[in-house]
């Protein structure tokens, strides 16, 4: 499977409070008390383990030698699953965890087929899909699979908005006919296309229910390669 | 003789890095390879040629060359990681567990997918990391 959309809610202002010591590691010379003091807490984390933080396997070298420039003894894609895997781990709900075959989640939504559908709604398109979209995109991680788009509060609030109509009896005309017709072209049974739809749609509105009930948090979004 | 520090260099050189890390995560192999052979240059001209920023330079390379995934960019690859190894050994002396990392990380350089690409050299690491104090996860292993 690839192209599917992750959903999840992260703890932005965690986010911002930890940039500087993102920004000291990206540089990867030796770190400050501060940042030094981050990866301890980060290495106690009952999260870790987890596929999510393969990266943090780094810390017990660089809490070994704090004195150590990081580009001497670390490889670049060792820094970046560092700052990928800290990300996760303190600023995600849940360490960033998610399942494929679990796509709603406590945390999270996978949305794969049922994109399809979402991708036709103007408002989803606009905060999710095109370039300029209304998101804008996490400082780290900056590079590969785990880059990341922010909603701002309005595009939370908005996303809330249009999941409405997705989450009434009966469902709109227009989303009705675009299920018939990407049932038919992927040959599963309307009724299958539609469930997924609304539960994907039931999943994302109790993910942004949970972003706008705490000014801290808000949604961040990826694309699975 | 030691080099006379020169901020404006090293600044390019950085910038160059950069801009290198930037083109490998877009996967524009050779440009990033193009920054890298400059940065190299301007740090071996400025700083010399035993400067430990050297390192961040050669580990960028490597990674450039080991996303081409090819036979040839593996040799070239291994290459450079000898040299790396060599700066490692003066910077990382007082951290021998780290030097353990470094040894496997070239004998993973010398190996392109099942083949090893030179079996004497890579005898003669692991011959080395032998002689090395366990490391903190092979303790724990």
């Amino acid at each position: 499977m690839a192209g599917e959309l992750l959903i999840q809610v992260i703890d932005i202002a965690r986010f911002r409070a930890i940039r500087p010591a993102l920004d000291e590691l990206d540089a990867a010379r030796a770190l400050g008390l501060e940042t030094l003091a981050l990866l301890r807490e980060a290495a106690t984390s009952p999260l870790l383990g987890g596929d999510r933080h393969r990266g943090l396997a780094a810390l017990p070298r660089i809490l070994n030698h704090p004195e150590l420039e990081l580009r001497v003894f670390l490889a670049p894609a060792a820094v970046d699953g560092l700052i990928e895997g800290l990300v996760h781990a303190l600023c995600f709900e849940n360490g960033a965890e998610f399942s494929l075959v679990t796509p709603i989640g406590p945390s999270w939504v996978v949305l794969d087929i049922e994109l399809a559908v979402f991708a036709d709604l103007d408002w989803f398109r606009a905060i999710f899909l095109e370039p300029n979209r209304e998101a804008s995109r996490l400082a780290y991680p900056r590079v590969g699979e785990g880059c990341y788009g922010v909603l701002s509060r309005k595009g939370v609030a908005r996303t809330a908005a249009g999941l409405e109509p997705l989450l009434n009896d009966p469902i709109p005309d227009e989303i009705a006919a675009r299920l018939k017709m990407l049932a038919e072209h992927s040959q599963l049974p309307v009724l299958t296309l539609s469930r997924a739809v609304r539960k994907a749609a039931q999943g994302l509105d109790r993910l942004a229910a949970k972003a706008l009930s705490r000014e801290e948090l808000t949604l961040a979004h990826t694309s699975l390669l | 003789m030691p080099h006379s520090i020169d901020k404006g260099a090293e600044q390019r050189a950085e910038r160059l890095e950069r801009e290198a890390r930037d083109a490998i995560a877009g996967f524009s192999l050779d440009d990033a390879v193009r920054l890298l052979r400059e940065a190299l240059a301007i740090r071996e001209a400025s700083q010399g040629e035993g400067h430990p920023d050297l390192i961040w330079t050669l580990s960028l390379w490597i990674e450039a060359l080991g996303r081409k995934h090819r036979p040839e960019t593996a040799l070239e690859a291994a290459r450079l990681g000898e040299r790396r190894l060599a700066l490692r050994r003066t910077a990382l002396a007082g951290a021998r567990d780290e030097l353990a990392y470094s040894l496997r990380e070239l004998i993973a350089l010398y190996t392109f997918e099942y083949d090893v690409l030179d079996a004497g050299r890579v005898d003669a690491l692991q011959h080395e990391l032998a002689g090395l104090p366990a490391t903190r996860d092979e303790r724990d292993a």
